[in-house]
This record gives structure tokens, sequence and C-alpha cells, in this order.
């Protein structure tokens, strides 16, 4: 297990580290993340040649791709004295998996030891946000974020900051989505079903939205909703915290 | 570690207890609780001569009697040594099952009792950790108190 | 149907099988008990007739609510320490688990048990099967044991005209029914009472009322008969004591004690990670096993067998054997996958994983073990040829590690049984395409053209076509193809930086 060094005053500057879901399907999340760290006073870089942290090759069963392709986003990470990324999942691949893959030395390169989850960023540097939303939110705990990179506290820190956020726990809110990466396309059935538990569960809370910190679970989530003529919504929990802003970015 | 203990995670099991002061009060609840059913019974000292009915077919047998050689009151549990004068069939067939316990014999933990028994030399052929009557959650989870075993458990406590 | 009848399909010899063949109830042939360990099917179908199977919705919520119940990685601070010991207890045979056999095998030998030591599955019924026909038996009264299972010994014993019935109330209903356990602890957990109901009320004859307490006072008369008549008893073991040579099973049934004491004839079963360094360790493993199956602190019942009859005993077994097989466990000391050897077959990371609940439980990994266990074990296995790909059949989550009480790491060697599979296979599409990903996704130029093509198909192409592309129609059945007409927008930040290297657009 990769140890993450946390520098306890908040850094000038973070390279954004976009993850390949978000840079494909994933535009509005990433304006918000920008947005809110942009907020809490740092200047984002966004390094152009970073491509995706390996795990849909690791999870299929070739790990040397996986490694190839982690590889290029940590060259591109090199030097920023902190990495956010949106994404609870690439989070915890490159904190959990980066050593196995790449040796020991990995685990001092930037884009691992500096690495931060957007709500453990958050949670840590925005305690000034000024932050006001009339919503009710139901929230569901990413499984990679929560149980391999061990963060179960921040995210609501963080939604416990907005005035006027009602939060309803969903019940099993931190059981799979059934996403799982590729998992979804080797064995769509199972996976839908997945959601569909998922969708019914959240449902229960009668929120507006559904938010969760990683946008493949918010992918498979609002998919099978529109499929399935569902009415839920959900959102990225950093457009939730952007929306809150009371001082534009 | 205290009897008080024992008796209480004993009760919260469904376990039936009798906490008497000395082997002749234990010969007298052993009587009451059996009165004519046919019994099985262990040899076990200061209770032999007991009047009890023995019965034909051991498969037909309404309550067994036996000793246990070490118990723990955090589990609420009774170690039985199978041995020549203690089979098998006393604590398994009959639907009632009776323990008499030794209070100077009740360790404090599971693992104590467990050591006890471990120290054994040579092992006896079979030894047999009681903590509760039969029970299965098999159908649905329901829990159904006595199923292979006896579906009544009593301990008296001696001393 | 199901096993116990006697291979020319005359009334069983066993009271509790008698009626068998009045069951009709339906499985799926995924679930069959005869089903071939070949010729599972392929994963993918199978799946997808279980998740669509009428009741699969109850028994997902049942095995929620146990899951629940469990709170997987929420140990208690009792139970931390508990399972900190367990763990390590655990590992400690591994560092020489033939010492620690030798030392078991040669204790229980100097008390009258013979042991068998073999390697495969096949071996280990055959012995089994051999010690049974040496004898005559022609009924056999049976505890509960995956090893069983896992070696085929049923099927074999029926093959060779030997009636064999489950005593376990939950191995009795599944093999009433003609299918496997479906999941370690709780083999009819995928059934509801009312299943039950119907199936005993088939094997009846005659109707009989959904209560639990009935239905299981109707198994456990015909079941005590034939603990009775039963000539031979097989046990599995869940503890094998080395230093004392003594084997630990615990039940809550008490039909453990039964096949243990009342027939002559008594075999166990065992494979040979059950083997533990000291007889005093059950102090931890035990609570530690019935904590994390159910939520208890101890079974009802710990039987702990040591030696044959001796002079004076009247009951016991006069003749004991002990069965220890490898069927490929061995292969795996000294490589990560020794670790699942650490496991004390609990079955809670079946309970807190989503998949198999989802499934309705385990019947629909086509093979002895489900679940997280299964899908790292099985492809382990001595003769596991279909199931080498088991180790997909999971999202990743993570919660079988967290739910493990031995702390075995469970989500990673499930990735790592990916590769292993993925190495094994001949160099095709797939290793190819991901060959080919690797290389664009390693290099920028060509990781920003697959964006910019991502972008250019999301706007030309009517998402109904690209519903039916290759790999996107897998996403496309029951969810919406993802718009990616905005891949590549990367947004910038105000200073519009990359960070240092050169400029141009970002597309």
């Amino acid at each position: 297990m990769t140890v993450v060094s946390r520098p306890g005053t908040l850094p000038e500057r973070v390279a954004l580290f976009t993850t390949c879901l978000a840079d494909f399907a994933a535009p509005g999340p990433l304006a918000a993340t920008i947005a809110v760290l942009e907020a809490i006073g740092v200047e984002v870089v966004v390094p152009r040649d970073q491509t995706c942290c390996g795990q849909p090759a690791l999870n299929s069963g070739f790990p040397a791709q996986a490694g190839r392709v982690l590889a290029q986003t940590l060259d591109s990470l090199d030097g920023a004295e902190a990495v956010v990324t949106l994404a609870g999942s690439c989070a915890a691949m490159i904190v959990h998996h980066s050593t196995r893959l790449l040796g020991a030395e990995a685990a001092s390169r930037s884009g691992v030891r500096n690495l931060w989850e957007f709500t453990q960023f958050v949670a840590a540097f925005g305690e000034d946000l000024d932050l006001e939303l009339d919503a009710t939110v139901t929230y569901h705990d990413g499984c990679h974020m929560t149980r391999l990179l061990g963060e179960r506290t921040a995210p609501r820190t963080v939604l416990g900051r907005i005035r006027g956020l009602r939060l309803v726990e969903m019940p099993d809110s931190d059981t799979c989505c059934g996403f799982g990466g590729t998992f979804s396309a080797k064995f769509p059935e199972l996976s839908v079903a997945m959601a569909d538990v998922k969708l019914d569960n959240a449902a229960t809370a009668r929120a507006e939205y559904v938010v969760s910190a990683d946008p493949g679970c918010l992918m498979q989530l609002q998919t099978r909703a529109d499929a399935a003529g569902r009415s839920i919504r959900t959102r990225h929990i950093a457009e939730i915290v952007r929306d809150a802003m009371r001082t534009p970015a | 570690m205290s009897v008080e203990s024992f008796e209480a995670r004993l009760r919260a099991l469904g376990t039936e207890v009798e906490r008497v002061a000395d082997l002749a009060a234990c010969r007298a609840v052993v009587a009451e609780l059996v009165g004519t059913s046919r019994t099985l019974v262990d040899e076990i000292p200061g209770l032999d001569g007991l009047d009890l009915v023995p019965p034909k077919d051991p498969w037909d047998a309404e309550v067994g009697i036996s000793e246990a050689f070490s118990a723990a009151a955090d589990a609420g549990a009774v170690a039985l040594v199978q041995a020549a004068g203690s089979p098998r069939r006393t604590s398994l067939l009959p639907p009632h099952h009776i323990v008499v316990v030794r209070a100077g014999r009740i360790r404090g933990t599971y693992q104590e009792m467990v050591d006890d028994v471990a120290a054994l030399d040579p092992p006896p052929t079979g030894v047999q950790i009681v903590s509760g009557a039969s029970r299965s959650g098999d159908i649905e989870s329901a829990m159904i108190h006595g199923m292979h075993g006896p579906r009544r458990l009593t301990v008296v406590v001696v001393g | 149907m199901s096993t116990g009848t006697t291979a020319k399909g005359e009334e069983p010899r066993s009271t509790a099988m008698r009626g068998v063949a009045r069951v009709t109830r339906g499985h799926p042939v995924w679930s069959g008990s005869d089903l071939d360990p070949g010729q599972r099917p392929a994963l993918r179908p199978m799946t997808a007739e279980a998740v669509a199977r009428e009741g699969v919705g109850h028994t997902r919520q049942r095995l929620e609510v146990l899951g629940r119940e469990r709170a997987s990685g929420n140990w208690l601070p009792w139970e931390s320490e508990l399972r900190d010991r367990g763990a390590a207890i655990r590992r400690e045979t591994l560092r020489d688990l033939d010492g620690y056999l030798s030392r078991l095998a040669a204790q229980l030998e100097s008390r009258g048990v013979i042991v068998h030591r073999v390697s495969s599955a096949a071996q280990a019924r055959e012995a089994v099967g051999r010690i049974a026909t040496d004898h005559g038996v022609t009924l056999v009264a049976k505890s509960k044991s995956m090893a069983t299972e896992e070696i085929g010994l049923t099927a074999h014993l029926t093959t060779l005209g030997i009636d064999v019935v489950e005593t376990d109330l939950g191995e009795y209903i599944a093999q009433v029914a003609g299918e496997r356990p479906s999941h370690i602890v709780g083999p009819a957990l995928h059934m509801s009472r009312q299943d039950v109901t119907d199936l005993f009320s088939q094997l009846n004859g005659d109707p009989l009322p959904p209560d639990p307490d009935v239905l299981a006072s109707y198994a456990r008369e015909r079941l005590r008969a034939d603990f009775k008549a039963a000539q031979m008893g097989i046990c599995g073991v869940n503890f094998a004591a080395a230093d004392t040579g003594t084997l630990v099973v615990v039940s809550n049934e008490g039909n453990v004690d039964m096949v243990a004491s009342q027939p002559d004839l008594l075999v166990a079963v065992m494979p040979v990670e059950k083997v533990i360094p000291r007889l005093a360790d059950i102090g931890t493993l035990v609570p530690l096993l019935c904590t994390a199956a159910n939520k208890e602190f101890t079974t009802a019942y710990q039987t702990l067998l040591s030696g044959a009859r001796r002079p004076g005993e009247i009951d016991g077994p006069a003749e004991f054997h002990c069965v220890i097989f490898d069927n490929g466990r061995t292969a795996l000391l000294g490589t990560p996958e020794e670790e699942i050897l650490a496991c004390i077959r609990c079955g809670n990371c079946q309970f807190s994983c989503p998949v198999f609940r989802t499934l309705g439980g385990g019947h629909a990994y086509g093979t002895t073990y489900g679940g997280p266990v299964g899908a790292v074990l099985s492809p382990l296995l001595g003769e596991a040829t279909r199931d080498r790909d088991l180790p997909f059949l999971c999202s990743l989550c993570g919660a079988c590690a967290d739910a493990c009480p031995v702390k075995i790491p469970l989500d990673d060697l499930l990735v790592a049984g990916r590769a292993t599979y993925e190495a094994e296979q001949p160099r095709g599409v797939e290793s190819f395409g991901w060959t080919l990903w690797s290389r664009f996704w390693s290099t920028p130029a060509l990781y920003r053209a697959t964006r910019s093509a991502a972008r250019i198909a999301g706007r030309l192409i009517p998402a109904g076509v690209l519903g039916r592309l290759p790999v996107v129609r897998l996403w496309a059945s029951g969810r919406t193809v993802p718009d990616v007409s905005h891949a590549g927008d990367r947004p910038r930040g105000r200073s519009g930086s990359s960070g240092g290297s050169p400029e141009g657009e970002d597309r």
C-alpha cells in the first residue's frame, strides 16, 4: 500500500488529473472541479499529455498494458506539488496498484505521492468556501474510493458544509452500483440488475439528485435510469459544490 | 469470572440453569427434573445410585445426564469428555440433556476452557463442547429450536 | 433428479429420501448437483438467466439482510483482535504444510485412525468408496462438507450402489431438490419457506403447512431413522489440530455428533489446508468462524474427534478413517495465491458480495464454491477446466476483502486471477486489442486522436447506430449510450496553463 503524503498547507498550484472517462464523457464535472479548486484559491493546470490510469486493462487481465499507460500519465504529472482527480476509482487505482505495476519507485512519483481525490482536497482546504444550496440529495459511496482508497468521510464532510442542503441517506449506500469497469460490458444483464438495485434504493430517499464522486458510477446509474424511463437525476459532487458556491469563481 | 456471569450467558442462549449448594441438593434437583422419564446417565461421582428408569433402547431415552469437564462463562459453554463411563449418546439422543457443572470448573473464557481440553494427555477419543440446545436456521433463516440433538438443555451448577 | 436413489432406481434405503421420485420441482441445469464439472455453461448466459429468474429478488433481499447483519468491514474491537490472531494462525501452517500434516497424521494414527493422504479429487472419492465397499455399506449418513462436494463424493458412492443421505437440514433440502448447496454455510438460502414447503410436500405425497418448525420436524423424524440405520458416517472437518491429532467439526444441529458416534464406521474428509498448529487455536478460530459465518460466538456444538473407540467405550466409531486430499492446493504454496488457503469457509465474503446476492446465490457460478472465495479458488483447483474465467464474475467492489475474517486480499487475488487467465489464452483478438490500446493511450497524440474520433462519432453517428457497434452494444442492452460528443473538451483553468509543456490546442 502506497503512503500518500499530505502537505498541511494549501499548494499554490494543482495539476488536474482528468481521467479518461471524464475526458470522453463527463466535461461538466471537470469544469465544476476546476471552478471549485480555483474558488479555494489554487491555480489549476491541466497537463496536456495525461491519458488514463490504466485501470481498464488491469481489470481485464492485462497488467503490462495497464502499466504502460499508467506510466505515461505519471510522466505527465511529474513535478506537480499536488494532483487532484475527480474520480475516486482512478485515485484508488493509482494509490493501490502503482507499485505493483511499475515497481517500488512509483511510490515517489508526483502523481502517486501527491494525489488527492477531489473531496479529500476540498475537505482539507475548502473550509472557507461560502456554500449554500436548497436541495435534497442522496449519496452513493463508490466502491473503490470507499474500500480501496479507504476514504469514507470526506464526501459527507464536504456536503455537510453546504447550508440548506438536505442529505437523505439511501439504504446500502456503499453497495456496488454494478459498473465495475469492463465488468459492465462482460456481464451486462448482471450489471444492469445491480444498477436497478441501487436505483431502487436511491429512489427511497426521494432526493432531487443522486450524488457520487465517481463519474463511472454516475454514468452507469444515469444511463440505466434513462433507458428504464426513471426520473432519477445524478450529479457529480463537484457540480453540487459548484452549484452551491455563493461567490462565483 | 463469576458464576453469575456464566448463568446469565446460559440463560441468554436459552439454556435453563439451576444453582445448588452441594451434591445432595444436586441429586434432589436432578430427581425432580427427571421424574420417571427414561434416562441415560453417565458415571458421575456423587450422582450414583439415583433412582432412574433406564430406556430399553437408548434411542427412546427422554433425558440424558452428563457432567462437564470444564465450562466457559463468556460462551455459556460446557465441555464434555466422552469415554468409557460417558458415552456420546447421553448428550445426543434424548430430547432433554442435563449437565452438572462444578462451580470450580467454570472458566472465564472459551479459550481457557479449550486450554483445559487441549491439556488432556492422551486426548480423549471424543470431546463435545455444548453451548445451547440444537437448532437450525436453514429454512429462510427462521430459527428452529431442537434439530438432531436435544431440544432442551439444563445446566445444574453445583457449589 | 436428486442423488440418493439407488443406482437401480428402487425405493431408497434412506428413510429420509423415500418419496424423492415424486419430487418434480424444476431447477436450472446449472444449479443441479448432477452438473458435470467440465460441462458448466458459459458465464454470461448463465448469469443472465440467473438474474431474471422468478424469486431471485427475494433471495437477494434475504442475502442483503444477512450481509447487513454482518456489516462487512465494521469489525468490533473484540472481533478485530480475534481477526488479527486468526489471520496469523492461518498462515503459520503455510510455512510448512507438509510438516504439520505429517504430525497430524502421526497423532491420529497413534490413536487408531487410519489416515489416507491422497492427491486428486478422484483419489479421494475412490478411497472413500473402497472403505464403503470393503465394509458392505449400503447407507451412508453424511454431515455437511464442502470438501465432499468438491470431490464429487456422493455421485461416486451412488454409482457404487451406495445410498447417501445429507443430514444437515439445508443440505438435505438441497439434496431432495437435486441442487448443489447455494452458500457455503446456508446451502438452501436460495429457497423461500414456501419453496421448501412445496418441496417437502412433494416428497411427502401430501401437503405440509408452510411452517419452518413443522418442516424441520418432518425432516428430523426421517433423518433420525437414517442415523440409526446407516452403517457408515461421513463428516467434514473445520479444523484439524496437528499437535493433539484432533479433528474439530462445528454444527448447530447435532448431526455431526450423530454421524460421528452412531454408525460403527466413520470417514472424515478434509482438504490439506484445514490443518492448524494447535488444538488450543480453536479458542480463536471457532469464535472467529462462528461470528463471521453466523453472528454467534459459537455454534451449539463443537465436536472434537481424536481417535477410534477405546475398550470400554460403547459408541463412537469402531473404525475411523481420515482422508486428506490436495487437489491442486500445495502447488499454490510460495505463490501469492497461497493466501486463499487461509480461508476458514465462513461464507461471509458471499454474503458481502453484491454479485453473489444479485445472482440469487452461488449456483450461477456453476461450480462447487461460488462467490468471491469460489471465483479465486475454483480456477486453482486440480480438475477445473471451465472455471478459469471465474475471476471476471466480480465487479471488484472490494467488500469481500473487508468481510474476510482472516484478511485474505480477495480483491487483489481476483485481479491477479484475471491476469493469469489472460496469460493462458492463446494470443487473440483481446490481447491484440489491449496491446493496441496501450500503445495508443501511452502516446499522447494518439490518445488525443481516439478522443477526436469519439467526438466525431458522437456528433455524426446517431445513438441508435452507435448502440449496435461491437462492445458498445454490450453497454447499450439496458443502458443508453453515453454522450461522447464533447470528448476532448478539457476545460482549462483560469490561467489556461497545461503546466509547462509547449502549448497548442488541447484537442
